[in-house]
């Protein structure tokens, strides 16, 4: 089935600096614009293979969209614009960010933290229970 | 890009990937702007110059309209005839 390579272009396009969030923008948009061109290609009566290689060709070459988009600064990762503040800033920020790691993940691990604590706390109160009969029993023997 | 190519009598014929790009950037320079709107279930993004992209493109124009009449002047000057 003729289909354009979408996740080879993805690649190319985030190893050559493009930021993250154009890249997903334009993988989308290539992929959705796919889409409509062979439901436009089914629409005239086409046969399927016939609608997506049409489409295919519409497209045009995935190289030329992945040239179009490095050659625009603007759409670079500011990691790739301002490398040498990257390397300052993201060290500095990783190490600022360790203390609240703990607390990061308990917040994403919120219903194991919860039922964790509601365990330590019942047997904290048998344990609390037992000493106090253990204590009564002593007491009124 | 299919109005480019009418518009031009194919003289510029495109593959219509490569309008993402061009569009991303002149959004991201200020040029274009854009908002989303689901239809059947994809999302579809509209496009609209902004004032930016108006003084940018009357800029252009300018621009291309001078180089332009600079080539004709070489080109129809007597030494060229």
């Amino acid at each position: 089935m003729p289909r354009p390579n979408l996740s080879v272009l993805r690649t190319e396009l985030l190893h050559s600096g493009i930021s993250a969030g154009h890249v997903y923008r334009a993988i989308t948009e290539l992929d959705e614009h796919f889409e409509d061109l062979v439901s436009e290609g089914l629409d005239d009566g086409r046969d399927r293979l016939v609608a997506e290689r049409m489409a295919v060709e519409a497209l045009g070459d995935l190289a030329a969209v992945s040239e179009a988009m490095r050659q625009q600064p603007e759409l670079k990762s500011w990691a790739w614009r301002h490398p040498r503040v990257a390397m300052v800033i993201y060290p500095l920020a990783c190490i600022a960010a360790l203390p609240a790691a703990p607390l990061i993940a308990g917040i994403q691990n919120a219903s194991h933290v919860i039922r964790w604590a509601a365990c330590l706390l019942i047997g904290g109160f048998v344990t609390a229970l037992m000493f106090l009969l253990l204590q009564l029993t002593i007491t009124l023997t | 890009m299919r109005s480019i190519r009418k518009a031009t009598e194919e003289a510029i014929t495109l593959g219509e990937g490569v309008i993402y790009p061009a569009l991303h950037g002149l959004e991201k320079n200020g040029s274009l702007k854009s908002r989303r709107k689901a239809v059947r279930g994809r999302t579809r993004v509209y496009y609209s110059v902004t004032r930016k992209g108006r003084q940018r493109l009357e800029k252009l124009r300018g621009e291309w309209r001078r180089i332009q009449g600079g080539i004709s002047t070489v080109l129809e000057s007597p030494a060229h005839a």
